[in-house]
């Protein structure tokens, strides 16, 4: 029989704490543990509790390793479904309640007998958490709570259960549960398949799972479908924290790889930044410079398994939500972008190639470049969609042939940044790495002139109507 | 010198005598030319010392 209870916030610990005692035997769950990974969400939550739930990770680490031990491990979960506001066993039955039910629902954590890291598989929506002004890559997950069906938008998580998964498996998960439910072209992971993928090439045995290194992730990342890119600080310097965040403005989830001196090493997600505010460029000087929009100073979003979902920190200060000094020392050495297959020209390049080309141009206004990867048919939409551009504009954008994946680079300044505004653009094209000739250039509209190369050549239209500033391109985050 | 494309005249670009090819001109081509070629050497060899480094990192916390 499946057993259902509901329980406010306050309550939710000690809940949790009897359900584990009762149903896996586990009489020694810390409640400061358990407390501090639920203290983000919103106090007036509430939530109901279901046991037994066949959670499909926790399920294939069972059969796949805890079922091989002499000790008993159960191999059914407990589901934690969250809901916004005060619910009841009785509006489950009752029609007239139910569109009321899935506007409130915010998602699920699932408990699992693997003391002391329980939490499981996660999905929550950003809206359940306190402070919740950040932008995240985030999909649609369809989940059922007492038989009702549901659907929750965020970015997968889970707790490493450090047997089957460590830091560095549940980040793969987590990266390749976010794409297999955005696009049907990637399949979901399971803890069996990242083993099964290592299998032909490890020397030593694969469980207890000892973690894996930055390029294991990255081949992995490759079996699984993507084009990978790893980037090294030590090799990229200055560059190297505004490509991570080039790329996370381009919606693209990247593994972070931070370690210290005293042997931390650790793999977490970084699936997003906080919202634009006008302080953000109130420091940029106004002079002729360019500036580059991944530089200003912002914080990001991190899916770190030692954590709840959605931690925040600055790039130069990445594990600063944690308590211990140690760790709070951390820096990110590597990342990890699973790029679509076909994306030849990368992020390095591209905004070498477009700071340069802008400099060559006297421009007058423009002090500060954005680049993102889009994709085309995504950027298009954007185009048909923005009330200020003209249909001419519009014409000549959707009459041109683009790649799949196209690279955007936005030019602004300060005052039209605070609008949410720009005056011109560029788009490359993404399966182009052969730069010579500014072969990869689509095209590159400021006020009315817009630049083609044609015959190997730079020539320059007018287009009829000036339509001056527009919105920035929020389709990859989902706002700005 | 004519800088105006015929194919992309048709429908949308009006009188070609309005156009300043100014900005055009300003384009130093092989200067950008050598340029990316600098970046590309460089991109070549961060590329690969990143993925030596990154093979050396083992990842467990």
């Amino acid at each position: 029989m499946i057993l259902h209870s509901i329980s406010s916030k306050k309550d939710l610990p000690d809940q949790i704490i009897e359900q584990c005692k009762q149903h896996f035997d586990s009489h020694s769950i810390d409640k400061n543990y358990v407390e501090r990974f639920i203290k983000d969400i919103r106090d007036e939550s509430f939530f109901l509790l279901e046991y037994p739930y066949v959670d499909k990770v926790y399920r294939d680490s069972y059969y796949t390793y805890f079922s091989s031990k002499n000790f008993n491990y159960p191999r059914d979960c407990i589901r934690v479904s969250i809901f916004s506001e005060k619910i009841e066993l009785l509006d489950f039955y009752s029609s007239s309640k139910v569109s009321q039910l899935r506007k409130t629902y915010r998602g699920y954590f699932i408990v699992r007998p693997t003391r002391p890291s329980i939490f499981g598989r996660t999905t929550i929506d950003k809206r359940s958490i306190k402070v919740n002004d950040f932008l995240i890559c985030e999909t649609t997950f369809s989940t059922t709570a007492h038989g009702l069906k549901f659907d929750v938008k965020g970015f997968p998580y889970s707790s490493q259960d450090s047997e089957t998964i460590s830091c560095a498996e549940t980040s793969l998960w987590g990266v390749m549960e976010y794409f297999s439910h955005r696009y049907p072209k990637y399949a979901t992971v399971l803890p069996s398949t990242i083993i099964e993928t290592f299998k032909s090439i490890s020397f030593k045995r694969q469980l207890p799972s000892s973690g894996l290194t930055a390029i294991d992730l990255s081949y992995a990342l490759k079996q699984f479908g993507f084009g990978t890119m790893v980037y090294a600080r030590e090799n990229y310097k200055d560059s190297f924290e505004g490509l991570l965040s080039c790329y996370v403005e381009s919606g693209i989830p990247v593994i972070a790889a931070v370690s210290n001196k005293n042997n931390i090493h650790h793999a977490y997600i970084c699936c997003g930044r906080e919202k634009m505010k006008p302080e953000h460029f109130q420091k940029i000087d106004k002079s002729s410079t360019l500036h580059d929009f991944d530089l200003i100073k912002k914080s990001f979003i991190f899916i770190d398994d030692n954590h709840f979902p959605y931690q925040r920190a600055y790039l130069d200060k990445p594990c600063d939500y944690y308590n211990s000094p140690d760790w709070k020392q951390c820096e990110i050495s590597h990342f990890i972008v699973p790029l679509y297959p076909k994306i030849y020209l990368d992020a390095y390049e591209a905004k070498k190639l477009l700071f340069f080309m802008v400099q060559q141009f006297p421009l007058k206004g423009i002090n500060i470049l954005r680049v993102l990867l889009s994709s085309s048919r995504s950027y298009k939409n954007d185009i048909l969609s923005n009330p200020v551009l003209s249909s001419e504009f519009k014409e000549k954008v959707i009459s041109t042939p683009m790649p799949k994946f196209i690279w955007v680079c936005e030019l602004t300044n300060n005052r039209l940044l605070k609008q949410k505004k720009c005056m011109g653009s560029i788009v490359l094209d993404a399966t182009e790495p052969n730069t010579r000739d500014l072969k990869p250039l689509i095209y590159f509209q400021i006020e009315d002139l817009i630049f083609e190369i044609e015959k190997d050549s730079l020539i320059c239209n007018r287009l009829r109507n000036h339509f001056g500033e527009y919105a920035v391109y929020q389709n990859n985050l989902n706002g700005f | 010198m004519n800088t105006v494309s015929k194919k992309t005249n048709k429908s949308t670009v009006t009188d070609p005598k309005t156009i300043k090819v100014r900005n055009v001109e300003s384009f130093n081509m092989d200067s950008y030319n050598e340029e990316m070629e600098k970046v590309r050497r460089d991109f070549i060899q961060k590329s690969t010392s990143s993925k030596k480094s990154a093979s050396e990192l083992i990842l467990t916390s």
